[in-house]
């Protein structure tokens, strides 16, 4: 490529296959002049309504400026796309995708990327499945993770667009219980990209695969917590669901360890303080429901055991104004165990007071004979019954 | 989506296991391993703190009553955040924004004292959240194993061409873009056209050489399906 000033002051640049080099002037004729437009740089360029525009990379380097071409804006992509649905071109259509499959194999992660954003700008003018079953899914297929990449990638931007929101989801989904191991894996890494934007759908999916499949539970987790951090309330929801209302033990299973990992006792208020239209009814009750479940199964008694106990003191150790829509869960809790046999809550209850109060007197005897001052409040766990009815 | 270190990584600074050490596994074999050791209680996960952004969202829903408070109290001290959010963003969407915004631009500190001069009677509760959240970023920040969001070519935005107001792509007429692609361009030209069309924003040189692929593409009759 090269610059050169012409006698009507016109900036040319000229290219030629992608390398740089100096062009001396020369005359041209009629005919070498029509067939070589592109050569004629800028003005080539302002015929085809493209201009050469600046872009940035990260590389190696740090942030690099570097050239582009572009058109004026998304319309005119829109556009010059249309064309290929022409009656001369809409045949050759296949080996275009051929074509960009093949740009998607390549060891060259500019070349990768922009085969699979291209999948994106050619999803608003061609079916989205002969894009799938011709890029999409080969890449996905593929052994090979960075070519799996531009399956994943190119799904994150297609369902950013609500014509392919659906189509993609449905995809999703039957990827994810697929009997392909690639396929299942990119399925994955797209609700690993979509678990905030989607959570309801990738909790659905969720659920759908553990109930046929085995998946990489860490990964399935750590997507669940991701929900979980901006989604708590409707997290809580589903976990219930997979807890009380299902029989299948993968999801039993994740439902508990989440719920023993995630679930905070702040969450229950906070769905108080939300509006009618946020609040999942029942919350509270909910989490309740969980937690007697657990205490009923042995493997878990003393895990939700220790949960509870460091939530009491967590409450106890708010100031008083706080407390009361704390203690409004406790005491639920307590009624609900008060229907069992024997209540279990106030018996651990009365033993974490004794256990606190032993503590006590031992850090009092050991501080005066250190002669030294303890002004740590004393918590009464006792409040967290109703009536102090132990 | 977001993809700050800080809300993504997995294994703790100090070298010691994370309590929830739910490592990689394969597809089959070792989940059906970590299942078992789930069922069996042996993996712990009480100790382990949330994602930072959990510890965000709370305190920020403590202290805001909605979108739109959050949204005009920030424009004082995050104004260039605040401009680029969207009228329909609704408060998760501005919280996730928010955090990345931070992080991106190391502001977490100045986010933190902001909260602790605007709300000074809920100084105990920013300083408990405060705490958490750089807990949970310390646990989460050298992770690997979170390998589900990877890093990726991050190409920045290509700067809009300027245009002449009367070429014909400007007019958006299909049938005169028709008519000019088809006569008045050359097979060069229209070649570079489909190609910037399809991969526009690509390197210059790249774009070259993919034209000519693409004008064999274009008018090679046995291309045909």
């Amino acid at each position: 490529m090269s610059i050169e000033i012409n006698n009507d002051d016109d900036v040319v640049i000229r290219i030629s296959h992608g390398s740089r080099d100096v062009v001396q002037p020369q005359t041209l004729n009629e005919e070498q002049i029509s067939s070589s437009h592109l050569r004629d740089g800028h003005k080539s360029y302002r015929r085809i309504g493209i201009e050469i525009t600046k872009t940035t990379r990260n590389s190696f380097h740090g942030l690099t400026e570097v050239q582009t071409l572009a058109l004026g804006n998304d319309l005119q992509y829109g556009y010059i796309l249309d064309i290929l649905n022409n009656p001369s071109i809409r045949p050759k259509l296949s080996s275009l995708l051929n074509l960009i499959y093949q740009l998607g194999c390549s060891q060259d992660p500019e070349k990768q990327f922009f085969a699979a954003t291209t999948m994106e700008r050619l999803s608003q003018s061609q079916p989205f499945s002969e894009l799938n079953s011709k890029v999409i899914m080969e890449w996905a297929k593929d052994e090979n993770p960075t070519v799996q990449k531009n399956a994943v990638r190119s799904l994150l931007l297609l369902i950013k667009h609500e014509s392919c929101q659906r189509e993609v989801l449905t995809l999703l989904n039957a990827w994810i219980t697929s009997p392909n191991p690639n396929l299942m894996e990119s399925a994955l890494k797209v609700y690993s990209g979509i678990d905030q934007s989607f959570p309801r759908e990738t909790l659905q999916a969720i659920e759908f695969a553990l109930a046929r499949k085995n998946l990489p539970l860490g990964r399935v987790m750590r997507m669940v917590e991701r929900i979980y951090a901006l989604y708590p309330d409707m997290t809580i929801d589903i976990l219930h669901k997979w807890l009380v209302k299902n029989n299948v033990s993968h999801l039993k299973t994740v439902a508990e360890s989440l719920l023993l990992s995630m679930v905070q006792i702040d969450d229950v208020v906070r769905n108080h303080h939300l509006t009618a239209t946020t609040r999942v009814p029942n919350l509270e009750d909910k989490i309740i429901e969980m937690v007697i479940l657990l205490w009923d199964q042995q493997k878990s008694a003393e895990r939700i055991l220790n949960k509870l106990r460091h939530w009491v003191y967590l409450v106890l150790s708010k100031p008083e104004q706080e407390k009361p829509l704390y203690l409004h869960f406790f005491h639920k809790l307590y009624y609900q165990c008060k229907n069992a046999s024997n209540n279990w809550f106030a018996y651990y209850v009365a033993l974490w007071q004794k256990e606190y109060d032993y503590e006590q007197q031992r850090q009092a005897k050991f501080s005066k004979s250190k002669m030294s001052f303890d002004s740590s409040p004393q918590l009464n766990f006792r409040s967290v019954i109703p009536d102090n009815k132990i | 989506m977001m993809s700050s270190d800080g809300l993504q990584s997995d294994i703790e600074d100090d070298g010691t296991e994370p309590t929830a050490a739910y490592e990689e596994e394969n597809v089959d074999g070792n989940s059906a391993a970590q299942l078992k050791q789930m069922q069996e209680g042996a993996i712990e996960y009480t100790d382990r703190p949330l994602q930072p952004l959990y510890y965000a969202r709370s305190c920020l829903s403590d202290l805001f009553t909605g979108e739109n408070q959050l949204r005009s109290e920030c424009s004082i001290p995050f104004g260039k955040f605040v401009k680029n959010l969207k009228q329909e963003d609704r408060f998760d969407d501005i919280t996730v924004q928010l955090v990345v915004y931070l992080e991106s631009s190391c502001q977490m500190g100045i986010f933190w004292d902001w909260l602790f001069r605007i709300r000074p009677y809920a100084s105990a509760d920013i300083a408990n959240y405060r705490t958490q959240w750089e807990r949970a970023v310390r646990y989460y920040k050298s992770s690997t194993a979170n390998n589900d969001k990877e890093t990726e070519l991050q190409p920045g935005v290509v700067q809009p061409a300027v245009q002449d107001p009367t070429h014909p792509l400007q007019s958006g007429d299909k049938l005169k873009i028709n008519e000019w692609f088809f006569e008045t361009l050359s097979r060069e030209e229209q070649s570079l056209a489909v190609t910037v069309g399809l991969f526009g924003g690509m390197k210059i040189d790249y774009l070259v050489e993919l034209s000519q692929t693409i004008e064999k593409w274009l008018f090679d009759s046995s291309n045909r399906a």
